[in-house]
């Protein structure tokens, strides 16, 4: 993922699996082979989508599809600038000082085996099932990738850039900001992404496992708990499509900076 | 790498600080018992649920969910990787999809596995298998397409066939590669079931949690949490440990 790889024709190999399984759904339940209890008909799913969008008759439908969308993904915005914000600075700490790394960081990797999902019942009790609780089990989500990758990236940046730098005279705060973080991007774009991969999967986590009224996590357990599979699938739908196009978004965010650092890399003539 | 006696202990410092000021504010009661309970309660607890058996009979029923779902999710994680990794065309066909797949949230898939398979047994396997299956794939499959390719020509050279090529050269030449995969998938399925116990369950470490949380028993909690790190650190050992043991032959022309 680190380098910046040029496009390439779309392969339509593919489009055979997808196509192959949305074919199979159709021929299941066209000929009613499954329960649509189970598996409904890809026009139910359809119609279902239409019913969230327009909110249809059915009473989960009071809720509305737009501002569940709006919710989840302001959610995972916060949580992903809060826990990529604290990553940052605390990776940065640690690779900056021999000291923090030292002193801090034996315990960052203790604390780090207990899987996300091990902090969520401590998490409610701590900051309750509303939203600061889905917020800080993001943060911590997201600022985990954040602070290896940017200690990692700092800490290989070679010696002799900084040595020159301060041949120059440059003082810490330039060092840090012209010589290092410069250095260090790639690895530091690298924990962006991640942490904002990790902020997509703890939200919907979140939605799921602490209790929700609002969300797109929400509308799907509200979904499960009324026996409606076609707003399941349908919801499930969404967070595929949306997940998929937040991630493409902000990697070819990570690919534009990557690219026009190498360009000044190369007029700087490293 | 030689480290300085008085540096290996540094480490310990900051632990050991934040243990003694925890410890304090808890039983000077600036912290109120509800949110912070002092380590030493927590260590007396341990022992207690060690004593009556009730810690170590969640985490039998937790790691024996982990295994069942665990061999079905990384087996079939290996045979997608091995295809992966030797067909081109296979490839082409199944990294987009999996692509794809592996960047959806695993607790999305929650609300649909409860309609299919119920809260029982059956949806807890399922999901720790779709948990474990990615990473197992993925690393078996960029172990296949990194073996060195003079293994290959050597391969040639003593005219083996294409099956004995798979065989005896590239799947062995994968093997660290596969048992990175095994470690991650393994971590994975451990965070998976603790996330289906926390769901639903009647035993397990994910529901002594559960238990706890609703009765406030913040102990509980917390002990939980630190049982969770410490099976996945010794799981992640385990696996380490089977890995340098069987890849023994690996070492044999070092000098």
């Amino acid at each position: 993922m680190s380098g910046v790889e040029l496009k390439k024709p779309r392969d339509w190999y593919g489009y055979l699996l997808p196509g192959g399984i949305l074919l199979l759904w159709l021929f299941v339940t066209t000929f009613h082979l499954v329960a649509p209890r189970l598996v409904p008909s890809v026009g139910s799913v359809i119609s279902a989508l239409f019913e969230l969008a327009t909110r249809g008759t059915r009473e989960l439908f009071e809720t509305n599809l737009f501002l569940a969308i709006g919710l989840s993904v302001s959610r995972v915005f916060r949580g992903f600038i809060f826990g990529g914000i604290l990553g940052f600075g605390f990776g940065s700490w640690l690779g900056l000082s021999r000291r923090a790394e030292r002193l801090l960081l034996p315990l960052f990797h203790a604390v780090r085996q207990v899987p996300f999902v091990g902090w969520i019942p401590l998490i409610i009790i701590w900051c309750g099932t509303g939203e600061a609780g889905r917020i800080t089990f993001i943060t911590l989500g997201a600022f985990t990738p954040m602070a290896l990758n940017t200690y990692a990236g700092i800490t290989d940046v070679p010696r002799q850039y900084v040595e020159l730098g301060q041949v120059y005279r440059l003082s810490r705060l330039q060092l840090f900001f012209r010589v290092i973080l410069p250095a260090a991007l790639p690895a530091v774009l690298t924990g962006v992404v991640l942490s904002f991969n990790m902020s997509w999967i703890l939200l919907v986590a979140a939605e799921i496992m602490i209790s929700t009224q609002t969300g797109l996590g929400a509308l799907i357990s509200d979904a499960r708990e009324l026996f409606y599979m076609d707003v399941v699938f349908a919801g499930v739908f969404l967070i595929v499509v949306i997940t998929l196009t937040l991630n493409h978004l902000i990697e070819i965010l990570q690919k534009k900076l990557l690219l026009r650092y190498q360009k000044a890399g190369t007029r700087g003539g490293y | 790498m030689t480290v300085r006696r008085a540096e290996k202990y540094e480490g310990f410092i900051v632990p050991a600080a934040l243990l003694a000021v925890w410890e304090l504010i808890t039983r000077l009661g600036w912290v109120p018992h509800s949110l912070l309970v002092p380590p030493s309660q927590l260590a007396l607890l341990i022992w207690e649920l060690l004593i009556s058996g009730e810690l170590l009979e969640n985490i039998r029923v937790s790691l024996i969910r982990v295994a069942i779902g665990f061999t079905a999710g990384s087996l079939l994680g290996l045979l997608t990787g091995l295809a992966m990794g030797l067909s081109a065309k296979a490839k082409r066909i199944i990294m987009p999809t999996f692509n794809a797949f592996r960047q959806i949230s695993l607790f999305a898939w929650v609300p649909l596995l409860m309609l299919w398979f119920g809260i029982g047994e059956p949806m807890k396997y399922v999901f720790i298998a779709l948990g474990s299956f990615p990473s197992m794939a993925l690393n078996t499959m960029s172990g296949i397409s990194t073996v060195p390719q003079a293994f290959l020509e050597l391969a040639r050279v003593y005219e083996y066939s294409r099956r004995a090529t798979i065989f005896r050269v590239v799947i062995p030449a994968a093997f660290p590669a596969i048992f990175t995969g095994l470690r991650l998938s393994l971590g994975i399925a451990w965070m998976m079931v603790v996330g289906a116990e926390l769901l639903a369950s009647d035993v397990g470490v994910g529901f002594m949690m559960t238990w706890g949380r609703q009765l406030f028993q913040m102990d509980v909690v917390m002990v939980g949490v630190i049982i969770i790190g410490v099976i996945g650190v010794l799981l992640n050992l385990g696996v380490s440990i089977l890995e340098k043991h069987i890849l023994r032959w690996r070492m044999a022309g070092r000098v």
